[in-house]
């Protein structure tokens, strides 16, 4: 495909090199107990979550991208972008608003709003 | 919130609107599914986009029942079908590809390796190749049906 020195997309999210370890790291049932109780004793569960979520996104240095990895994803950005454009004009002729979905990048493992309910 | 490791393959996940690449799939593409080429990873995207439009057009709602409630064979029955309308959107863009004049020698070709190799078993793998190549070759959505991408609808 000839794509370089095309239009990459904003809608990238790398993610790679992260855990992907918050909350699910400690499992939902003790997860929620710790919630429990810090709320019972005063505090805000927030600031729990956020702590762990901090930690999540210090794991980045673990991942090193190599140069063929770096030009896929830029490959993978113009293709998003192609894709945003045909489709934002598909909708436009039938008088919608196509809202461009976010593109994930990550390693191993990464966590979703999806359980079995992911389309492949 | 829930994990999903690299095994799963790319997906698209309409409770947050986002696809999921792990871009070491490329390698697996080339490798496992003998799909090699930087047009197969192109349609691979095109695929999940798809699902994008589906979902934002209501169809992923419609059409995927709650597997709580129906049988495994239903369940797969109408899962197949949104994976072979998302071919088959995937196909509506390769289309623009090609008249943006973007698209190279066996392009197409890798594309549709990656049809034929990729997926389980409940898709009849010759379909994916069938949905995507009509609408890559010739189709527009809206002169095909005379009407509405809300139309869209593959009977198989």
């Amino acid at each position: 495909m000839k794509w370089k020195g095309r239009q990459a997309s904003s809608n990238v999210e790398d993610k790679r090199g992260m855990t992907g370890k918050s909350m699910a790291g400690i499992g939902g049932g003790v997860g929620l107990a710790i919630v429990l109780i810090v709320t019972l004793l005063g505090g805000n569960p927030s600031d729990l979550l956020g702590s762990l979520n901090s930690t999540e996104s210090n794991n980045g240095s673990s991942y090193v991208e190599t140069d063929e990895e770096k030009e896929l994803a830029q490959f993978v950005s113009v293709v998003l972008a192609e894709t945003e454009q045909v489709w934002t004009e598909e909708f436009r002729k039938n008088g919608l608003e196509y809202k461009e979905p976010k593109l994930v990048l990550y390693s191993g493992s990464v966590e979703s709003a999806c359980g079995w309910q992911l389309l492949r | 919130m829930r994990m999903a490791a690299s095994s799963v393959g790319p997906f698209y996940c309409p409770g947050d609107m986002k696809l999921y690449i792990d871009l070491s799939f490329y390698q697996e593409l080339k490798q496992e599914f003998q799909a090699p080429g930087d047009f197969a990873m192109a349609y691979v995207i095109a695929h999940e986009v798809g699902h994008h439009v589906q979902t934002l057009l209501g169809t992923t709602e419609k059409e995927m029942p709650d597997r709580s409630k129906v049988g495994e064979t239903e369940y797969n029955r109408y899962s197949v079908r949104l994976e072979l309308q998302a071919d088959y959107l995937a196909g509506v863009w390769a289309h623009h590809a090609q008249g943006e004049n973007l698209l190279e020698e066996g392009d197409l070709e890798e594309a549709l390796n990656a049809a034929s190799g990729v997926g389980d078993d409940r898709i009849q793998k010759r379909h994916r190749v069938t949905w995507f190549q009509t609408a890559s070759r010739t189709v527009h959505p809206n002169r095909e049906n005379g009407g509405s991408i809300k139309d869209l609808n593959p009977v198989i």
